[in-house]
């Protein structure tokens, strides 16, 4: 596959303030990849130079294997979201769509002919002659995605387009956006905060943390192998337990938390004894059982010590012996038979492998 | 100082206390009898002024009726004046657009700590009086002004230019006096634009003039109106400026009606002068209002 965007050592500061700090990243042909990270990470930032709204203060981007540092973004052939839409507010959704098309000097008739194809394809037939004001915030959101297509970009760039839509459009219109997207096999790069939506649509994802990338993969990657405390904390909800290991054993590591609690980890990085480690254990993963469980590794007696129900799921928090409290969230299936209630006395259990151990960076990221 | 006396406030807010209607009266009325006192209660004694008859040494006679508008409208005197005043309030609005789009502009799209100190400077002349602005013109484009003694000293000219009590001096001057109510209206809209709308225009291929006529200029245009009806109103209804800068024919209708009253005595025909004016302004906003629906600019239609 060959790069159809290339960053490299790209930086950006504004007065003594870094916002992108070397960023190198190579996005493939028709690939769908989304730089997630808190706000204020620098994803914008970088979105924005791609876009040449911004140039960068040093490194080079590179589109279709031609450098465009200094090109302006008019003559780029980008399509791009914004966050607002941006929709021309004094323009019919028409004279949106066909702003880039009439920038381009084509004929009214293929103008006319492409602006109806474009509404066709976000479903919005027949909205022509309406001004986006008289548009619901879903409709204005497909009205910018056909006017950033309509012109065939080289680039679809998108700026958390859905973050002003409420949680049920938000997420139909994550899947029409992934299948316009596959539909037309644009090499497409999402900006979000939000992880279902990088997890749901994404190739792949790049982490970003104070202007840098630090880690980038498959969204299971991401997920299940995080590589140090920022990724793992940011992704999904876990319970993080300050550690040092006292054996390392063929694969597996034991180790002693702060608290007291001895767990068995499986060591899938090289981890020596005597090293401290934070550990992180996903809230799903913890199961509660009202009686003793046969298992033996990393059963744990305990108390719970409150309930939320969530509505598809109930968190317990069960303080163990030693004060470590662990939240385990449960769904339905896996509730029955226990009896609910605060105060109950329960077994909690932790598979090894479950258990992500993060040493070096992590420490240091996460005090 | 002697403790306030709580009880009858408490007892005012215990009657306003879940009555909306007294509650609202009570929060209108200070504007409300500011306007029927100062505005709508003169008014109607101009209107009946207008309607009656100038008796002797200035007096207010009988009989009753539309003679003072007849008159009005019979003497191209008058008629004159009127048009004049709508030809110089129209020049001078033409002429602050073009003179102060720029600027605005310039303001708006400056996001440096610069801007306020810039926006103080276009504000300071409102602290000197108009009087005083207007001489400063007489002292320039006088027959002994600095603008002729410069002119003579480089033998570009003979003998003085006569500038001054002029139609030219008078917009001049109105000009110098309304351009930041121009300005100002022009530089809030365009402050108003979300810097993304001129992002996607360049994203989409515009070039930044392309952007600055499809999307800024549009988008500026209730600041341009706003400021166009402001400039337009004060300068038709000026009096200062065209009294110290203008020349018989530059005579306006706010003069014109002052000479009625203070010189003439004629206070029927002076009110009948200023009726018209009002009624001739009213019909302008209106017109404009018209011409440039502002709910236009947003709305489209409906399918």
């Amino acid at each position: 596959m060959t790069a159809d965007v290339e960053l490299v050592g790209v930086a950006k500061r504004y007065g003594q303030e870094t916002a992108v700090n070397g960023v190198s990243l190579k996005v493939n042909q028709g690939e769908f990849l989304s730089l997630l990270g808190p706000s204020g990470c620098g994803k914008t930032t970088t979105l924005r130079m791609i876009a040449g709204f911004e140039d960068p203060d040093q490194g080079a981007i590179f589109i279709k294997g031609q450098q465009v540092n200094r090109i302006p973004p008019y003559l780029r052939n980008i399509g791009m979201v914004f966050q607002s839409y941006a929709l021309f507010p004094h323009k019919t959704v028409f004279d949106n769509v066909a702003y880039g098309l009439k920038m381009r000097g084509l004929d009214r008739a293929e103008i006319q002919r492409r602006v109806r194809q474009s509404l066709d394809m976000v479903r919005l037939p027949g909205f022509e002659g309406r001004k986006p004001g008289q548009l619901s915030g879903g409709q204005q959101q497909r009205v910018a995605l056909a006017r950033a297509l309509v012109i065939r970009p080289d680039l679809l760039l998108l700026d958390e387009p859905l973050s002003n839509l409420d949680a049920k459009l938000r997420e139909g219109m994550r899947v029409e956006t992934k299948r316009i997207q596959q539909e037309l096999g644009i090499t497409t790069i999402y900006v979000t905060h939000d992880q279902v939506e990088a997890l749901s649509m994404s190739d792949r994802i790049a982490i970003m943390e104070s202007g840098r990338i630090i880690q980038v993969g498959p969204p299971h990657q991401i997920y299940e192998s995080p590589e140090n405390a920022f990724v793992a904390d940011f992704m999904g909800q876990s319970n993080q337990l300050w550690a040092a290991v006292r054996t390392v054993d063929q694969g597996v590591c034991r180790v002693e938390t702060d608290s007291g609690l001895s767990l068995a980890i499986a060591a899938r990085r090289s981890l020596a004894a005597g090293q401290r480690i934070k550990v992180f254990i996903r809230i799903g993963t913890v199961q509660v059982f009202p009686q003793e469980p046969e298992e033996e590794v990393n059963v744990f007696p305990g108390q719970v010590e409150a309930l939320s129900y969530q509505g598809g799921s109930t968190l317990f928090y069960v303080r163990l012996a030693g004060g470590t409290v662990l939240t385990a969230e449960q769904t339905r299936r896996s509730r029955s038979g226990l009896p609910p209630g605060q105060g109950t006395r329960v077994w909690v259990r932790v598979s090894p492998d479950d258990c992500l151990a993060l040493t070096g960076e992590a420490e240091h990221a996460a005090s | 100082m002697r403790p306030l006396n709580a009880a009858p406030i408490r007892s005012l807010l215990l009657l306003i206390r879940g009555r909306k209607a007294l509650r609202t009266t009570l929060v209108l009325a200070p504007v409300s009898l500011w306007v029927l006192c100062l505005l709508f209660i003169p008014l109607v004694i101009i209107f009946v002024y207008s309607l009656s008859s100038r008796g002797e040494g200035g007096t207010i006679i009988g009989p009753f009726g539309l003679h003072n508008y007849a008159h009005f409208w019979s003497s191209a005197v008058y008629t004159k004046t009127v048009l004049k005043s709508l030809l110089i309030g129209f020049e001078v609005t033409a002429i602050c657009l073009l003179v102060g789009y720029l600027p605005a502009y310039y303001l708006a799209r400056l996001k440096t700590a610069n801007r306020a100190f810039l926006i103080v400077l276009l504000i300071i002349p409102f602290w000197t009086s108009i009087i005083i602005r207007t001489y400063a013109w007489i002292l320039i484009f006088g027959n002994q002004g600095a603008f002729n003694y410069y002119l003579l000293k480089l033998g570009l000219i003979d003998s003085p230019i006569r500038l001054l009590y002029s139609e030219f001096a008078v917009v001049l001057g109105l000009v110098h006096i309304m351009l930041p109510f121009m300005i100002l209206p022009i530089y809030t809209s365009i402050d108003r634009i979300d810097q993304s709308l001129l992002d996607a225009s360049m994203g989409l291929g515009a070039g930044r003039a392309r952007t600055f006529f499809e999307v800024t200029v549009p988008l500026s245009l209730p600041g341009v109106s706003a400021g166009c009806l402001l400039v337009f109103i004060i300068s038709v209804g000026a009096f200062l400026t065209p009294a110290m800068l203008g020349g018989p024919k530059e005579t306006m209708i706010a003069m014109l009606i002052q000479q009625q009253f203070l010189q003439i005595f004629d206070w029927p025909f002076g009110s009948a002068a200023a009726i018209v004016y009002l009624v001739l302004i009213v019909l302008a906003v209106f017109l404009f209002n018209k011409a440039i629906g502002l709910d236009k600019i947003w709305l489209g239609s409906r399918r």
